[in-house]
């Protein structure tokens, strides 16, 4: 029965202590299929690619390949039975071209044991013809694009011979035209024959791609459908069970709002005297949402580090409550605003200190948190149960180190710690990259309830759905500066994007921008 | 509480390793390591002598590996904890010698002064690094050098006793040294002020704000300054009392065993106590049995070298080995580690394969 298909994982069952990451787990993959895992984060898709690729043992459960029983002992056997995996966070060493990234380990050597790079860079631009994905091989990896990023690591792949290619969330970090590249590139492979299986919970694109989708569901397989048999309803009440389809947001009405974070005319000049930010203006009122769409890399990175004061900024006025914070210190700035950064492993969180550690940063020197110079234990630990319980961060103790928790709990973590503060103004750079349907509606009803109770929220989302759902107003940034200030209720996703690439521009705004 | 066990393991697996590996080499040198090992040990824990000797060589062990820890722990990586001890050491010897006190306020002052011109010592590479980015790994190196040199010039030029053979000051004052706890050897109250030091060092990164501050900003120090921590501020408080400690260590061994500074006083407890932080894994209480350990393979191979022919210089050796074992991520005792967890969970497989597949 088994050899149909060129993936077959029975039974597979990983525990840590007492969780269950994979319990019974079953995955049939049939050849030359584009097959998507989904399921919410912390259900167990990457333990079981993982697994699949060597990096992790099953304590139960059987793996055939191409028909024939094997234990895949290590990253190496998996690679030489064809198994190929593009993780989330890329590995690739980035002093490095292209090419020798893709010939890492490999490397073709001349006669005098010397590397060979002339040969090195033809073996890169051929494999490189052969299945479409076009690359720069002299290029430094440094200087790519995220999307080109990939596509180096999918070609390191495939360059080892891959026929079964794993690749663990790869959207979350691209934009929606890198998205489509990659989808076509997808389509290429699966024309020469190979094998991709994708770890995601964006169901559009579970859709718009794949021909068979397994979905998890807290370890456990919760079945296998054919997508053109399905649809994204569907999958999602399988994966998310009851608690799904009910309107989840909303919004109170406020009239006569005060501002609370008023930018004006600010300019920044980048590290490598480019204008970052160009005479940006923007309120934020109390109880409102302000949205900064854009393709990233637009300045949003350094609008956020001007007003947390990481950023020099070379002209503009920064108020926070009317009151001018733009010469303050980070820790006093802190005390007006909020702030959720993009990358929450960078600067979110520090994944060796325990959960409670990440609970109480930032207002472990404040108030009752602290008694003279030592840190005050009861108050401490109460708020961080009371963030845990309240933002439901799935963890065993207080005492785990991050970095056992899944991304969408890391990122309660982060959100929690950041909305209980008592300030009134948020700065919160994409909430939900990364993280899965649950914990992502879970975050947004935190947002609204927040900008509900008066909080002015200045949200950095280059999620165009995310920033429709959430937004009370989008600017839309381009280039450093706002091109757009726009109503979500009266421009269509494909208005935002004309802004976004820059297409379009509001009149009255260049006028002003003086540009 | 599992990781802690793995760190655990690593330590000791690379104190094994090297220990074997250090046998070759007395098996090259052609002698019996069995034989080695024992009279090391021997010398070390025999009898109560022993004992109170290896104790007193770890006094100072202690101290360094308490300095290094802080640093590290911060995320400073201070090597030179070793210019540190000599510049405190100095500081003792100055204070103990020269200040007309009587001895309960001589002892303390002579204390805190090493501690004081460690610690200032300790801070400028500290603030090299803040101001103009200079890397520490070589700057707290160089300054080993200069403190080594200068103490040097002072003890065989300005503060050379009279008709001393070699570069030695005189002999510190009654009441500057350190009371001794064992009679007849040098095991003294210095001892009992390094385990304090471990203990006040650990709750300070246990229980106090600053101590929280440092190891956030020793973990992730770009996460650490978005929380609006001042990570600079806390380098250069991490490296005051990082090298105060290491001062320490110097007027330990300047009150303590020496009494009198003489050139060339640490024969590189300095660099023992970063292999001693290593292993720690800088936690302070950690660093106490692996400083007496060190202190063991000090005391002993004193012993060593006169019961047979190998030289003392073989727990340098020894030492060097762990570094190299435990410092590299992918270095052998990873990989036995890995070996190890991953032979168990296939042996599992296999079991599963062989038996019936189903009764999970």
């Amino acid at each position: 029965m088994t050899d149909n298909y060129v993936v077959d994982m029975e039974n597979i069952c990983k525990y840590y202590g007492n969780v269950r990451a994979n319990d019974q787990v079953n995955l049939k993959v049939k050849k030359g299929e584009i097959h998507a895992i989904v399921g919410e984060n912390g259900a167990g898709k990457t333990t079981l690619m993982n697994i699949l690729y060597g990096l992790v043992q099953p304590d139960f459960g059987r793996i055939a390949i191409d028909g024939k029983e094997v234990i895949i002992s290590s990253p190496r056997k998996a690679i030489e039975l064809g198994i190929g995996m593009v993780h989330q966070h890329f590995k690739l060493i980035e002093d490095f071209t292209v090419a020798e990234n893709i010939c890492l380990g490999n490397e073709p050597v001349d006669k005098r044991g010397l590397i060979d790079k002339n040969k090195m860079i033809s073996f890169v631009t051929e494999i490189s013809k052969q299945f479409g994905l076009k690359v720069e091989p002299k290029k430094k990896v440094s200087s790519l694009s995220i999307g080109l990023l990939q596509r180096v690591e999918i070609l390191k792949s495939l360059s080892r011979g891959a026929d079964i290619l794993i690749l663990d969330e790869p959207t979350a970090v691209l934009t929606p035209m890198e998205c489509e590249e990659l989808f076509e590139t997808f389509k290429k492979m699966r024309e020469q024959g190979k094998t991709i299986i994708i770890i995601t919970h964006k169901l559009n694109e579970v859709m718009a791609i794949s021909d068979n989708i397994t979905i998890l569901s807290k370890g456990k397989t919760k079945g296998t459908l054919v997508t053109s048999e399905t649809s994204a309803d569907e999958i999602a009440s399988k994966m998310m069970g009851e608690n799904m389809g009910k309107p989840y947001l909303e919004r109170i009405h406020k009239e006569n709002s005060k501002p609370l974070l008023e930018i004006k005319d600010l300019s920044v000049i980048g590290e490598d005297n480019l204008e970052k930010l160009r005479k940006v203006t923007l309120t934020v009122k109390e109880g409102e949402i302000l949205t900064i769409a854009g393709v990233e890399g637009s300045g949003q990175t350094e609008l956020v580090e001007s007003i947390l004061g990481f950023r020099k900024i070379a002209s503009g006025t920064i108020n926070a409550e009317g009151i001018n914070i733009a010469d303050k210190s980070v820790k006093d700035r802190r005390n007006y605003c909020s702030f959720v950064p993009e990358d929450r492993i960078k600067t979110g969180l520090s994944v060796n200190a325990t959960v409670g550690e990440n609970i109480i940063g930032g207002y472990h020197s404040k108030g009752n948190f602290r008694k003279g110079m030592f840190m005050n234990f009861p108050t401490i630990n109460k708020k961080v149960h009371e963030t845990i319980d309240r933002y439901q961060i799935k963890t065993a103790s207080q005492y785990m180190s991050a970095q056992s928790l899944s991304g969408g709990n890391q990122q309660k973590i982060v959100v929690g710690r950041e909305l209980e503060q008592p300030n009134k103004i948020l700065v919160i750079a994409q909430p939900t990259r990364g993280v899965d349907i649950g914990s992502s509606r879970f975050i947004h009803t935190q947002l609204m309830s927040k900008r509900n109770e008066g909080v002015g929220i200045l949200l950095i989302s280059t999620d165009l759905d995310e920033v429709f759902l959430l937004s009370d107003r989008i600017a839309v940034m381009f280039e450093g500066k706002i091109v757009a200030f726009l109503n979500p209720k009266e421009v269509t996703h494909r208005e935002v994007g004309l802004y976004m690439t820059g297409a379009k521009v509001q009149e009255e705004l260049i006028r002003e921008g003086g540009n | 509480m599992k990781q802690r066990q793995v760190v655990v393991f690593v330590s000791l697996l690379a104190f094994v390793l090297s220990l074997l590996v250090g046998g070759v080499l007395i098996l090259i040198n052609g002698d019996n390591p069995i034989v080695a090992y024992a009279s090391l040990l021997k010398g070390a824990f025999s009898t109560k002598d022993n004992v109170a000797n290896t104790l007193a060589t770890s006094t100072q062990l202690i101290f360094t590996g308490l300095s290094v820890a802080v640093a590290f722990k911060n995320g400073f990586a201070n090597i030179g904890a070793e210019g540190q001890l000599y510049v405190g050491a100095m500081a003792a010897a100055i204070i103990g010698i020269f200040f007309p006190l009587p001895g309960f306020m001589l002892l303390p002052l002579a204390l805190i002064m090493s501690f004081a011109i460690g610690g200032l010592y300790g801070m400028i590479p500290a603030i090299l690094k803040i101001k103009t980015g200079t890397n520490e790994v070589v700057t707290t190196l160089m300054l080993n050098y200069v403190a080594i040199l200068f103490t040097s010039y002072l003890v065989n030029y300005p503060l050379k006793a009279p008709g001393a053979p070699i570069g030695m000051t005189n002999n510190v004052q009654a009441g500057a040294k350190l009371p001794v706890l064992y009679h007849g050897t040098r095991f003294n109250a210095g001892f009992l002020i390094a385990v304090l030091a471990a203990i006040l060092v650990y709750f300070y990164f246990k229980n106090t704000v600053k101590g929280y501050e440092m190891r956030l900003s020793g973990q992730n120090s770009e996460f650490a300054s978005y929380l609006g921590i001042n990570v600079d501020n806390n380098i250069i408080l991490s490296m005051f009392i990082s090298g105060g400690l290491a001062g320490l260590g110097g007027a330990a061994l300047v009150l303590g065993i020496q009494y009198r500074f003489v050139q060339g006083i640490s024969p590189g407890y300095g660099f023992d106590g970063l292999t001693i932080g290593l292993m720690a894994n800088f936690n302070a209480l950690a660093v106490i049995p692996f400083a007496i350990l060190f202190g063991a393979m000090r005391s002993g191979s004193l012993t060593m070298e006169l019961l047979t022919n190998i030289p003392s210089e073989l727990s340098s050796v020894i030492q060097a080995l762990v570094i190299l074992f435990m410092s590299s991520e992918n270095s052998v005792t990873k990989y036995i580690k890995d070996l190890l967890e991953k032979r168990e969970s296939i042996k599992k497989q296999k079991m599963k394969m062989k038996g019936g597949v189903d009764h999970v």
